[in-house]
């Protein structure tokens, strides 16, 4: 079995987001760059999928739509484990075009399974993973927060309102994939990231997609007022407050 | 050209997510002058539809097929972009929840439709269409315009108010012929819980984190979130030492939630946990330091131990309820 | 002549037991790794004239240091006794080393007094064990074979008193008997003749020759089953403690294949490459016992199980898994269990098993607080803590196995600068109202 991993470049959380060129597009200085928190998750059980002898993963590929800038971040993700690098070289303009350019990939080189996470950290769109999946035409599932693979068969977890599903659907498919997915992200061993030197980061031309959408600016949240504070010894006057100023009891 | 909004159901029932749906449905059809067709999937009763017509669906498409035995969003994303073709829809509404994010990408690549998620107010513009878009875990918000002929739009949960525009409308049951190889996914098991109030679904939400400081001490929250009628829910350390179930995570790698009031007890406020509940409408924080960044957040705070606090206010809430 | 043929026999059974043991042991040396470079020789033999001569560490427990340290100060004096036994019985002399006159007086005096001293320590030492509970003595890596040996080792030191006891009383008897003056000075075997009235001038010389026989032979005995026993520390401790690692305590080793590496990391022409000469380095850290340093190997047959290192660890006193002197032991164990399969099948010999995890467990590991009363309690200056960090540094290095807060932390280091979750621009906002001077590197 083949896993493919797609990874995006992200600033870390605790960024402080600041804006650029008329509020056109993000500052990118002082930006610590980081694998996107949820694909880290995947690849992390992509990893330890791989791990166990008895269910057969011949590799573990990640998938990146974006500049050489990115290189760090493959390298990282090649550190934690995976066994080589796509990297589609064309800054990524949105969705639609970075679902078609991995899908693109994806039709010469053959993965059984797709794991993508249900969302980046930076643009929150939820979209690239099951876009990959319609362009192939497999079947995607979503809301997954777990794979098992028993007698060679994937068995997903995922998540409906107020519980779980267990379910399966026949190969190749795309899994989309959320908390629970994995315990915690796998850090790059020592040996890991001597290794990653060595790993092949492949890349690729882009082919010609025109991106559906676009940003034209951002603004920062409505500040909202600061907080107001009650008297640890008058809870009441809280519920006053939230009864007739806020209005939400 | 006419407004399509797809709204699921729970056993045959629909929840005010779905009303907040076609409430926005109507907003962006009025502003298009047209008119809003709602597409319900699985066996609703007619009386249920109708309820679709309170906040402005003019037309209701009811699929009914033996052969969607479970969701699959390739079967799914199937019947509703021969619907939005017969129906010449270019805008479509969708919820940004579980169903809806499975469903909108592939949607999208079948229409060939640029796709705005997570939306919370009517489109900014019509020409170029514009839409307001939470991004960086709600640290900044973007302008996204929409450059295709049809627009999917998903619609964060409880981010827009119910709007009653009542029509009545006209009801038109289908049973399309579903292409088997397009089923294919099974359910083997399903586990749910009953009885307990959705985190996602909840108007108030009250939380608790590390500065409970133990699993023990969850009683006076528990009290105050069935006093309240509020969902409880927790921080990522709670959940990871076992105090409380996964499902009550909230945080930017858990459940991101909008709830009109959020409670957070003993919470700090670090930035993954903020993500997960800053599109809520109000913020109260309870916590012993006052330098905690969750009150930077918070519209209402009181500095004080959790534990202390907890069972007053529990006290306060039974007596305002006398 | 007889004599000294039959001697020169058991000593030569002695003499090829022992190397046999000792070659064995050197292989076994062979198949560890580096430590430390031997230096400092003045430094090092003022560490050893204190704390092993000195007995100062063991001081910090005052009777019963006290005890031990009469013990080994007795055998210091009593060997000299024991050469001159060896030379006699070869050459057929008799007490060749009375030569020295007055200062051989001084010797055999003190080793006829110090018999009766180390035999009274030693039943002390023997009651306390049979009939008081210590705690110290008590451990999961405490079993039965460990008391019995202790047992054995003391009640053979005891024979060894009596015997030497014997053998004096014996030979002042004999010779006051006969007449004949006797050579050396022996204060308390001539009162404990004093309290004996019968028995004739050969009668003694009998009880003298057979008394030194056994006390000969008991010390070849006792010799071949020391490097078994956890008693082996009467040879391992003095050079253990010459061979002390110098540093601070708490200061770590620098691992140099590591600066190899973030040097190789930094140069960006070699970043994202690697060059065709590059060999990867043998393993990081410890795994197993083979990948210990000689010197953690030599701490470990040092090791004399007294138990005073996990009396004072913080985290076996609130009641963590960790016991330091069960990771010592352990490594002594594994290599024994290990050493002879690598010997002789090679050192890269798989016998699916590890010290990691089937001997010392992570959560044994990651309890340590590296804080080195462990290190600064042992009388015989052993170094736990290098031993648990190398084993943390393969578990990290090689596994990237560690707790989840610590993941947590290598991620916020790596990402924010630091331990915690705040942006890296608010670094510097601990120093807002501080007139300090910020250079940004």
């Amino acid at each position: 079995m083949k896993i493919l991993v797609c990874i995006s470049n992200v600033p870390d959380t605790t960024t402080k987001i600041k804006f650029a060129e008329g509020n056109t597009s993000i500052d990118t200085t002082g930006i610590q760059w980081v694998i996107n928190p949820w694909d880290e998750l995947s690849l992390t059980r992509a990893l330890e999928l791989k791990d166990d002898a008895s269910i057969g993963v011949k590799s573990v590929t990640v998938i990146h739509v974006g500049e050489a800038s990115a290189e760090t971040t493959i390298r990282k993700a090649l550190a934690i484990g995976a066994d080589d690098a796509l990297r589609v070289n064309a800054s990524s303009s949105d969705a639609w075009f970075v679902a078609a350019q991995i899908a693109e990939v994806i039709k010469k080189e053959q993965f059984d399974i797709v794991m993508c996470g249900i969302e980046s950290s930076d643009y929150n769109g939820s979209i690239v993973g099951g876009m990959i999946a319609e362009f192939l035409g497999i079947p995607s599932v979503s809301a997954v927060s777990g794979i098992k693979v028993e007698n060679g068969q994937p068995v997903l977890t995922r998540e409906i309102d107020g519980g779980k599903e267990i379910v399966t659907v026949p190969l190749p498919f795309v899994a989309i994939v959320q908390k629970g997915i994995a315990k915690e992200p796998r850090i790059a061993a020592m040996r890991g990231i001597m290794m990653a030197r060595t790993k092949p980061v492949k890349v690729v031309e882009p082919v010609k997609i025109d991106p559906l959408t676009e940003i034209v600016s951002f603004e920062k949240p409505v500040p909202r007022a600061a907080c107001k504070f009650v008297d640890a010894d008058n809870p009441a006057q809280l519920l006053d407050l939230l009864q007739n100023e806020a209005k939400v009891i | 050209m006419s407004v399509l909004v797809y709204t699921e159901n729970w056993d045959g029932k629909f929840k005010k997510l779905s009303f907040e749906l076609v409430s926005y449905a109507s907003g962006v059809a009025k502003m298009l002058n047209t008119c809003v067709t709602a597409v319900s999937v699985g066996k609703v009763d007619n009386n249920e539809l109708l309820s679709l017509g309170k906040y402005g669906a003019g037309k209701i498409i009811s699929i009914v097929s033996d052969s969607l035995t479970a969701f699959d969003s390739q079967a799914y994303s199937s019947i509703l972009s021969d619907i939005a073709v017969k129906e010449n829809a270019t805008i479509i509404v969708i919820s940004n929840n579980n169903e809806g994010k499975a469903i909108a990408p592939r949607l999208s690549v079948r229409l060939k439709a640029g796709v705005a998620s997570g939306v919370s107010r009517l489109p900014l513009n019509l020409n170029p269409f514009t839409l307001y878009k939470r991004t960086f875990s709600g640290n900044a918000f973007a302008h996204l315009v929409i450059k295709s002929d049809i627009k999917i739009l998903t619609l964060a949960q409880n981010s827009f108010d119910l709007i009653e525009a009542p029509v009545s409308p006209a009801i038109e049951v289908v049973s399309p012929a579903i292409d088997g190889s397009l089923m294919k996914t099974v359910v083997k098991d399903t586990q749910k819980q009953t009885g307990k109030i959705l985190l996602t679904d909840a108007d108030i939400v009250v939380s608790g984190g590390r500065g409970m400081k133990s699993p023990d001490n969850w009683p006076p929250l528990v009290e105050l979130a069935s006093l309240l009628g509020a969902a409880t829910a927790c921080s990522r350390p709670v959940s990871d030492e076992g105090w409380r179930p996964h499902e009550e995570h909230t945080g930017q790698t858990g459940k991101i939630i909008a709830p009109n009031l959020y409670i957070a007890v003993g919470i700090s406020g670090a930035t993954q946990h903020l993500a997960g509940i800053s599109s809520s409408k109000f913020i109260v924080a309870i916590n012993n330091d006052k330098d905690a960044p969750i009150f930077e957040a918070s519209q209402y705070g009181i500095v004080g131990d959790a534990l202390k606090v907890l069972p007053k206010l529990v006290e306060a809430v039974k007596e305002i309820r006398k | 002549m007889t004599k000294q043929i039959i001697f020169a026999i058991t000593l030569l059974i002695t003499l090829g037991a022992f190397s046999y043991t000792i070659l064995r042991l050197v292989r076994f040396f062979r198949l560890t790794r580096p430590a430390f470079p031997v230096r400092d020789f003045g430094k090092r033999i003022n560490v050893m004239l204190t704390i092993a001569f000195g007995q100062t560490k063991i001081f910090r427990r005052p009777v019963i240091g006290m005890f031990h340290a009469l013990v080994f100060w007795g055998f210091c004096v009593i060997i000299f006794g024991s050469i001159e036994m060896v030379i006699d019985g070869l050459t057929g002399t008799d007490r060749i080393l009375k030569f020295l006159g007055p200062a051989y007086n001084i010797i055999i005096a003190s080793g006829d007094i110090f018999a009766l001293i180390v035999a009274i320590s030693i039943i002390v030492f023997l009651s306390r064990r049979i009939f008081f509970h210590i705690k110290r003595f008590e451990g999961i890596e405490m079993n039965k074979m460990t008391h019995i040996d202790a047992n054995i080792a003391l009640s053979i030191i005891l024979f060894l008193m009596l015997s030497l006891l014997a053998m004096n009383t014996g030979y002042v008897e004999y010779k006051k008997l006969a007449g004949e003056p006797a050579v050396g000075v022996y204060p308390i075997s001539r009162v404990i003749a004093g309290f004996i009235t019968n028995g004739s001038s050969e009668t003694y010389r009998l009880v003298y020759e057979s008394s030194w026989w056994a006390h000969i032979l008991l010390i070849f005995l006792f010799a071949n089953l020391l490097p078994y026993s956890k008693h082996f520390h009467v040879f391992m401790s003095v050079p253990n403690v010459f061979l002390s690692r110098l540093d601070p305590l708490g200061k770590l080793t620098n691992m140099e294949s590591i600066t190899k590496e973030v040097r190789l990391m930094l140069d960006p022409n070699t970043a994202f490459a690697a060059s065709a000469s590059d060999t990867p380095p043998e393993r990081f850290g410890v795994k197993d016992a083979e990948d210990a340093s000689w010197k953690n190997y030599f701490d470990s047959l040092s090791c004399t199980q007294c138990g005073r290192c996990t009396s004072v660890c913080p985290a076996n006193i609130t009641g963590k898994k960790l016991s330091p002197r069960k990771v010592i032991m352990d490594l002594r164990a594994r290599m024994k269990e290990k050493g002879p399969l690598m010997v002789k099948n090679g050192r890269d010999f798989n016998d699916n098993k590890s010290l990691l995890r089937d001997y010392i467990s992570e959560e044994e590991l990651w309890a340590c607080t590296t804080c080195n009363a462990c290190a600064k309690e042992c009388p015989i200056n052993i170094n736990h803590p290098t031993l648990i960090v190398d084993m943390r540094r393969y578990l990290v290095m090689e596994e990237a196995s560690a707790p989840g807060e610590l993941k947590a932390l290598f991620n916020n280091i790596e990402n924010n600068g630091a331990p915690w979750q705040y942006s890296a621009e608010d670094r510097l906002v601990w120093a807002k109202d501080l007139e300090i001077n910020v250079h940004n590197g």
